[in-house]
């Protein structure tokens, strides 16, 4: 039984698919040859060692035919990546870590006569904090100019440079639309004085100039910027050039006006309502629901400053972090990374509109609630947001909880709660009738088999262990 | 040469700018050869980017003889 990836038909020469269990990669005659060329460089185990390109070995088992209906003249086995993201789920920091990988492989792959025949942001997946380089079909024998480099600008460097130059969120762009931002695009929001901001005239103003009036077919003007003296120097000065660019965007990035550092969110630690006990009450719960069972992936939804994620990963192989708000992902991924951990993997998800099906046929990106399975769901100070803030019916969260299947860890603060007092301030008095433990709990019965739930020291708020209905 | 992908011809070019300096006259090249916009004289072409690709650092001088966009 083996199935194609729906994201990788795009590539003739090359292909993914799954076949028990396993990540396998069909190779054209073409590609195999890239692949020796690849396999006898100083680079590639170098880099697959330290998990900047993922781990790939010689498949000698049977395989499908191509996609195309040709046979494969070689078939490559992958490392699993644990959850699979996309850039339009990535914080800031982790969509320029992935920019400046796919930039680093370049350099390494330019410095031994190879290079990259495309440029997307989805050639990068996260192992936790890590990034991963997965497309091995990309590398091919290559002198001229970088192929790759307009799909770099619209998948990577422009959303970067809208963060941080204009203060504008990338992630609704980057799920609009799957090639990215065009150079024309961008070059509309660079306007005035604003093109001259940091790599705007060249990778963005000129950028679109060139792709309006240079009409020649591509492969000529390859070749005429070849015979003109463009040589696998200038791709490696084009790829430096690149990397000090997206380094250079941090900086930027705090500086520019829109990020003012702070969000809803960014202080919640320090300014939410838990009291010592209450928090310590919760954090033996969620260990003690952790402590029993299969944790092979635990779900934390709205997972803030991830504190609930740390102490998932204490006992599950891999966690995933979501969170609505960019500013506290974006934190938590700095910190996740500069302490190497590669369990947690932080994503910005407006959870009340999670990331659908985008591409061709709606499949060529599965929708989140495809990728992420988890055994365990931790739905902790969120009920009473999705259902008073964001107007959910209380059936509907519950049923959704359920949908994610396993056990899930979910904390309903009651109606006296500070915090749900402070929501229903906001509506009109009655609107939230519903919102009561007895209707909760009659919900959980009727979705879950309830195994424990406990009242936190201050009274406000149940903590609830319970499991899907086979 | 087995390109999947349409690497876009402004692109193209526009990557080589990013490259640097010598690049920027390789291109400068390319887009008048292409273009037609007639700036500069045929004659003064050897002068005018021999000084930039000299200028740039460790990359290759261009080679001027090579004819640009002859076809066009």
């Amino acid at each position: 039984m083996s199935s194609y990836e729906p994201g990788s038909f795009r590539d003739p020469d090359s292909a993914v698919f799954t076949a028990g269990g396993k990540v396998l990669r069909g190779l054209s005659g073409h590609a195999a040859d890239d692949w020796e060329r690849l396999s006898g460089t100083d680079f590639f185990p170098r880099l697959t060692a330290s998990g900047q390109i993922v781990r790939t070995s010689v498949h000698e088992g049977e395989a499908p035919p191509s996609p195309r209906g040709q046979p494969w003249a070689r078939v490559l086995e992958h490392e699993r990546i644990p959850v699979v993201s996309y850039p339009y789920e990535w914080p800031f920091a982790m969509l320029r870590a992935a920019a400046v990988l796919h930039l680093e492989v370049l350099a390494a792959a330019l410095d031994e006569g190879l290079s990259l025949k495309d440029g997307t942001a989805y050639n990068v997946q996260f192992v936790g904090s890590r990034p991963t380089f997965i497309d091995i079909g990309s590398f091919e024998a290559s002198t001229g100019p970088w192929p790759g480099y307009r799909q770099f600008c619209q998948t990577m460097l422009f959303p970067l440079m809208v963060q941080a130059h204009l203060g504008v969120p990338y992630q609704p762009l980057l799920r609009g639309a799957i090639d990215g931002l065009s150079a024309s695009d961008v070059a509309g929001m660079f306007s005035g004085l604003r093109r001259f901001r940091k790599g705007v005239l060249r990778n963005v103003t000129l950028h679109s100039v060139l792709e309006r009036k240079v009409t020649t077919a591509s492969e000529t003007v390859k070749s005429d910027l070849k015979s003109s003296g463009f040589s696998t120097e200038l791709a490696k000065a084009t790829t430096k050039n690149l990397l000090k660019l997206v380094r250079s965007l941090e900086v930027a990035k705090r500086g520019s006006a829109g990020d003012d550092q702070h969000s809803v969110w960014s202080d919640y630690r320090d300014t939410c309502s838990y009291s010592d006990d209450d928090a310590k009450a919760k954090q033996a719960f969620v260990r003690g629901a952790l402590q029993e069972g299969d944790n092979g992936l635990v779900l934390d939804l709205g997972a803030n400053d991830g504190e609930y994620s740390l102490i998932a990963a204490e006992h599950a192989d891999h966690v995933v972090a979501v969170d609505g708000d960019e500013k506290v992902i974006d934190l938590l991924y700095r910190r996740l990374h500069a302490a190497g951990e590669e369990k947690v993997l932080p994503l910005v998800m407006n959870l009340v509109d999670p990331s659908g099906g985008i591409g061709w046929r709606n499949r060529e990106r599965a929708p989140f609630v495809e990728r992420v399975r988890p055994d365990v769901t931790l739905a902790l100070a969120l009920v009473h947001h999705l259902t008073i803030a964001a107007n959910v019916p209380l059936p509907e969260v519950v049923a959704w909880l359920a949908s994610f299947g396993g056990r899930v860890v979910v904390e309903f603060p009651h109606v006296d709660d500070v915090q749900v007092k402070r929501l229903l301030a906001n509506k009109p008095a009655g609107l939230f009738d519903d919102y009561r433990r007895d209707a909760f709990e009659a919900l959980l019965a009727e979705h879950f088999l309830v195994q424990r739930h406990e009242t936190l020291p201050g009274g406000t708020r149940t903590i609830y262990l319970v499991e899907a209905k086979p | 040469m087995f390109a999947y992908l349409d690497p876009g011809s402004g692109s193209l070019i526009a990557s080589a700018l990013v490259g640097g300096v010598a690049a920027a006259g390789v291109a400068a090249k390319q887009a008048r050869a292409r273009l037609s916009l007639g700036f500069g004289r045929k004659r003064k072409q050897a002068t005018e980017f021999s000084a930039d690709a000299e200028g740039a650092e460790g990359a290759p001088p261009a080679d001027e003889s090579t004819p640009v966009g002859s076809d066009s």
